[in-house]
């Protein structure tokens, strides 16, 4: 059964502010799925669909069959929810914020503690558990607001942008967390994110969204493939043997080898399919020819150039906009906290 | 840590009963956890409390001793004590709204949201943590009154009288305010529509003078504004014990009450949009 079935989904709001415009897409039972893309670009907006926090306005899209619009209720007693922003109510303690969900879960009493105390467990909080969540971590608050999405056992679980403004350390904690979770329950997972680092490493699949569209679905590792080469730069000390050398080698790796450019400083740039598999290939060959190596650099293809190569627009640029309203956001919160 | 491979369905299998007790369980969790914040942070049900104690203290006095405004055998202070204790719990309820609208900003309204409860749980257990706070803030301010020199004979059956108003009257101004939020997303601007409707509200109504004192057309407004009816109430149970008005006082602030918390459930909903 898929886990998620989108067709055609859209959200307008006005006249013609397209937020998400027709996508569609299918998220199989068990992996982790990514949306990946600027802000703006309509993630937040597909996933307030889903959970049944806001209305489409075309299209449609069944959670585990369920359609969203016909039966909400049995769409959120299957699914967790954990929103971009900071969703643990800071004026409670972290066990009340678990409770609170415990119940409005409707997990029967006698099961409610043993539910809390393993959530504590799992997401490393049981010695903070009775402070009040103003003073957690940024990290132990996101940590806290999955736990409290995971209380009633859901099968699907959506995670808006779930480590943004998180400290490194913070980021890492929450990665293996998630991990786990799908692992070991099997959990189907959405995410979306503008991380690339943070889609390449959960992933298994990733849909790339730019402008409320879906441009491509596919694995990490086939996106990167769709860029083509990576490269690698070499400097190579000065023998007679490096042209003819190179010429055999451009003839060995026919396919794979686009092209080879001199680059000054005797050093060689190849640019070349499956680079990390196919760069010692050719260092193996020139080393075999006698030439000499002083220095090597490989870039394989990043997301980034994939997102490029699909849509256009650098996600780096366009998130450094979306970076400033972040802040300001964060700002707010702060304000109400002090 | 496993998952639950079936649709939870079993536990709101449709029907009403199974509605209702469903929603009473759920506004009753909201409700417990909003009680549960005052108790971690008290201190701004007592902020709230300085205006009302001022306007006892500063203006009952003058207006007591000056015996300006008629009101029979009452002292002044004696009649403007109700008057001063739905205020108190107006200018409280009354900000509500905001208090949603910093959950909506934070993705905490978004978090109850998408769990099977029914939005009007969530707002009816708000509104009616707002009565625990008009309730504190009450007794606070019947202390006060009586350190004044205010007596109060007070048969116990009105004592709930009283609290039935001010839970009505909480969770009747909490929706409302609510309802608002949901049109000004814009704190500042909410904070001044709500300025600017609290006044009116407090000065047409009977709080601080009897509206037979009031130009005949100012008369009808103070019957329509809501709060009449709240001060009426609290002043037959509190002071005169005639309780002649009391059944239709209670009508109307119910059925505004039911009017409000479905217009609040409206606005929590188009509040997420």
């Amino acid at each position: 059964m898929k886990a998620i079935k989108v067709k055609d989904l859209s959200k307008v709001y006005g006249k013609d502010i397209r937020a998400v415009d027709g996508i569609s897409f299918d998220v199989d039972e068990g992996i982790i799925f990514g949306f990946l893309g600027p802000n703006g670009a309509g993630k937040s907006t597909t996933i307030k669909m889903l959970v049944t926090l806001i209305q489409s306005t075309g299209g449609m899209a069944k959670i585990f069959n369920v359609d969203i619009k016909k039966d909400p209720s049995a769409v959120r007693s299957m699914i967790g929810y954990v929103p971009q922003e900071i969703s643990a109510d800071s004026t409670l303690t972290g066990y009340e914020n678990l409770m609170l969900s415990a119940k409005l879960y409707d997990i029967p009493a006698q099961e409610r503690k043993t539910r809390i105390d393993d959530i504590l467990e799992i997401f490393d909080l049981k010695d903070r558990a009775k402070d009040m969540v103003k003073t957690f971590s940024g990290g132990m608050i996101r940590r806290l607001e999955i736990g409290q999405s995971m209380l009633h056992k859901p099968r699907l679980l959506f995670l808006d942008e779930p480590t943004i403004g998180l400290d490194p350390s913070g980021r890492k904690l929450v990665w293996e967390h998630i991990k786990r979770l799908n692992k070991e329950s099997g959990i189907t997972i959405f995410l979306t994110t503008h991380y690339m680092d943070e889609a390449d490493l959960l992933c298994d699949r990733i849909g790339i969204i730019n402008h409320g569209k879906i441009s491509t679905v596919d694995t990490p590792k086939a996106l990167k493939e769709l860029v083509g080469a990576g490269n690698m730069t070499v400097k190579l000390g000065f023998s007679a043997d490096v042209k003819d050398a190179l010429q055999f080698l451009t003839e060995l790796l026919k396919g794979e080898m686009e092209s080879v450019t001199s680059l000054d400083d005797g050093k060689w740039q190849f640019m070349i399919h499956n680079v990390t598999h196919n760069g010692p290939k050719v260092l193996t060959m020139l080393l075999a020819n006698n030439v000499e190596i002083y220095d090597i650099e490989i870039k394989s293809p990043t997301l980034e150039d994939a997102f490029i190569k699909l849509t256009g627009t650098k996600l780096s640029e366009e998130s450094s906009k979306a970076s400033w309203k972040s802040v300001k956001g964060r700002r707010r919160t702060y304000k109400r906290m002090g | 840590m496993e998952i639950s491979k079936r649709p939870q369905k079993d536990l709101q299998e449709d029907g009403l009963m199974n509605f209702i007790t469903n929603f009473v369980r759920k506004t009753g969790v909201i409700f417990e956890f909003e009680v549960r914040k005052i108790v971690h942070d008290p201190v701004e049900v007592f902020v709230r409390l300085v205006q009302p104690i001022l306007w006892l203290v500063i203006f009952g006095s003058v207006f007591t001793q000056y015996k300006v405004i008629p009101t029979g055998s009452t002292s002044y202070r004696a009649f403007i004590t109700p008057g001063i204790m739905a205020q108190s719990v107006l200018f409280t309820s009354i900000f509500f709204g905001i208090a949603i609208t910093w959950d909506r900003d934070s993705g905490i309204l978004a978090k109850l949201m998408v769990t099977p409860t029914s939005r009007g749980a969530i707002v009816l257990g708000k509104a009616l943590s707002a009565g625990v706070r008009g309730i504190i803030q009450s007794i606070v301010i019947v202390l006060v009154a009586l350190a004044l020199g205010v007596t109060f004979d007070v048969p116990p059956i009105n004592i709930l009288g009283i609290l039935v108003v001010i839970v009505l009257m909480s969770t009747c101004f909490a929706s409302l305010s609510i309802f608002l939020a949901s049109f000004l997303r814009n704190r500042e601007r909410f904070m001044g529509i709500i300025q600017l409707i609290t006044m009116p509200l407090f000065f047409a109504s009977n709080a601080l003078y009897p509206i037979e004192m009031m130009p005949w057309w100012l008369q009808y407004i103070a019957r329509g504004n809501p709060l009449f009816y709240v001060v009426d109430a609290l002043r037959a149970f509190l002071i005169s014990n005639d309780l002649s008005s009391v059944p239709l006082d209670l009508g109307v602030l119910f059925l505004i009450t039911v009017i409000f918390t479905l217009a609040g459930t409206w606005g929590l909903k188009r509040l997420m949009e």
